[in-house]
């Protein structure tokens, strides 16, 4: 007769089957095939049958003329404005997030309001913030320049969104404003974790409030902004609809999802796109491995 | 003094948060309900109760169709991924096995993973799906062939995450409470069912929510798999609509559109405030 953890093995490995259909058939297969496809010719009228033609997508010479998604300026542009977008929104939301987090410990009538408009952002959709914030931010009508008018900072309303110098900036403050919540909960679960004395420790000496923040308590929740910045930095690496939606048509924003998702649905380039997509795959691949080294979340079992 | 100072300073502080954070909404509610000469006056507070941005987009726009697609992909999608991941959360948190924590892993990097990386395979298996599907059924039903491939993309990543947050919840069950039906001989399965399944209602129900509102909100696969008015969901048929004149966007009808869409989220999301929350730390913190 088996054991009874023996049997429990068995049923566990059969209830694990269809999760692992799932994964092999949604990451694995499609995973492989682009890969496939980035060494083919594929475009749209033999997609569905391509001819193996080698790494010229990636790279090629001809005629002493550079070619290939690594040849192409725009692509290695895409690669920059994405990196500066994560940094810089990422950054962002983690100062915003650990600042919500420390006003949502405040206890008083307001706590309850606080915990629940932080929520609503992340609730939205991409696009309805998109187009709440590139209404607000309209050059003629916007609440925003209208503001800043009646301040007298600006005299004629600014299209914030359109023009190539500001959009970047705007895309990230939207970014960081859907996003900041989710790192906000993070931390705040975070700070609820802490013993109850080291948050007192921090509210005896009102005049140093701050010093203690940096030296008691932000040291005690790094794990959970390490976990919030992983989180948030995978996301903002693979960045689409805020790109895609605010200025789809411009070159100067591209992000590199946008610059392969326009190579495959726009040119239909499909073996050029599929090779951005690896690219930018292992790009993202790169930074993850080290985020995780560095984060030791592989060890997950020891972080219970 | 010093403690009168300190109070204002605590809710001023707060109103900020709150300010910022709802602000935005706020705006958008406001221009959807006026009329189409006050939205173009920037004002704070509504001058004027028009319904017609509602009316137009309800009677007049295939906004309706578009809900009910996003509800039934939302809703399939849910539906198989929660049971196919209460399953396996049990096998994750409950048995010991050799390579469990490595195939925790495996799932948490296929949740990183970059949509794009897997879009081309996806198309060609689409164009595949179609050919299939074309051959099997009649005609008529084909608008919802694009339905059903959503459904079948959306659940795939959806999985990642649900297995997590459920693997995590389930890890917070006490042994004991297992442990007396297991020396009773109960089977894995009653046991899931009959002792494991009314704790974990609430939890299950909480990660559902998550999912669905991911399948709601999703833009990349449902700008790229769907094609035509009827079988578009809501994020691609707010990103469509568009004046009749060129640069003329008719910020009325996108705003109303974005309350309609918004609303049953935000509602859920107030109800279910502390769920949501320790089920996106669960989702993140434990793993």
């Amino acid at each position: 007769m088996k054991s009874v953890s023996e049997l429990r093995k068995r049923t566990a490995f059969i209830f694990l089957i269809p999760v692992t259909i799932v994964l092999l058939s949604s990451a694995l297969y499609p995973l492989i095939s682009t890969l496939y496809l980035s060494l083919t010719d594929a475009e749209l009228e033999n997609f569905l049958d391509p001819n193996y033609v080698g790494f010229i997508n990636y790279l090629e010479n001809y005629e002493g003329m550079w070619y290939g998604v690594l040849a192409d300026s725009l692509f290695w542009n895409s690669v920059r404005n994405t990196i500066v977008f994560s940094v810089f929104s990422v950054s962002l939301e983690v100062i915003l997030g650990i600042s919500f987090a420390l006003i949502m410990l405040i206890e008083n009538k307001l706590k309850w309001f606080v915990r629940a408009a932080v929520l609503i952002p992340w609730a939205i959709p991409t696009i309805v913030s998109a187009r709440m914030f590139e209404w607000m931010l309209q050059d003629q009508f916007g609440i925003f320049n209208y503001i800043l008018i009646g301040m007298g900072i600006i005299e004629q309303g600014k299209a914030w969104t359109t023009d190539p110098q500001t959009s970047m900036i705007v895309i990230i403050i939207i970014d960081a404003w859907k996003t900041s919540p989710f790192v906000a909960i993070l931390v705040y679960a975070g700070l609820k974790a802490l013993p109850n004395e080291v948050l007192e420790a921090g509210k005896v000496d009102g005049t140093n409030g701050i010093t203690q923040f940096y030296y008691i308590i932000l040291p005690l929740i790094l794990p959970a902004i390490a976990v919030a910045i992983v989180f948030r930095g995978l996301d903002a690496l693979r960045v689409f609809d805020l790109i895609y939606l605010i200025n789809a048509g411009s070159k100067d924003i591209m992000s590199m999802t946008v610059y392969a998702r326009r190579e495959m649905f726009e040119y239909s380039h499909f073996g050029f796109g599929a090779a951005a997509s690896t690219m930018l795959t292992l790009i993202i691949g790169v930074i993850a491995v080290i985020f995780i080294q560095r984060t030791r979340l592989h060890k997950l079992d020891e972080m219970e | 003094m010093n403690k009168v100072y300190d109070k204002i300073f605590k809710y001023s502080l707060q109103m900020i948060v709150i300010i910022f954070c709802v602000f935005p909404f706020y705006y958008s509610v406001m221009t959807s309900l006026e009329g189409s000469s006050a939205v173009f006056e920037p004002n704070f507070f509504p001058t004027e109760i028009n319904p017609k941005n509602y009316n137009y987009l309800l009677f007049e726009h295939n906004f309706p169709q578009t809900i009910l697609n996003s509800l039934f992909v939302a809703t399939v999608t849910v539906s198989i991924s929660i049971t196919i991941s209460y399953f396996a959360a049990w096998s994750l948190s409950r048995v010991n096995f050799k390579g469990r924590s490595m195939f925790l892993f495996v799932i948490l990097a296929i949740s990183m993973f970059p949509q794009i990386a897997v879009l081309t395979g996806m198309y060609q298996l689409f164009l595949n799906f179609k050919d299939f599907y074309f051959n099997i059924f009649d005609l008529r039903v084909k608008g919802v062939t694009s339905l059903l491939w959503l459904c079948f993309t959306y659940t795939m990543f959806n999985i990642p995450f649900t297995v997590w947050v459920l693997t995590t919840f389930m890890k917070g069950v006490p042994k004991e409470i297992e442990e007396a039906a297991i020396v009773d001989g109960a089977s894995s399965f009653l046991i899931l069912r009959k002792i494991f399944l009314p704790i974990m209602t609430p939890a299950i129900f909480t990660t559902a929510i998550m999912a669905m509102i991911a399948v709601w909100n999703e833009f990349l696969f449902a700008l790229t798999f769907t094609a035509t008015n009827s079988d578009r969901t809501i994020t691609v048929g707010i990103a469509l609509i568009n004046g009749t004149i060129e640069y003329e966007v008719p910020w009325g009808s996108i705003m109303a559109a974005s309350v309609i869409v918004t609303v049953p989220l935000v509602i859920i999301t107030l109800l279910l405030q502390g769920r949501i929350m320790s089920g996106l730390t669960a989702g993140s913190i434990k793993g």
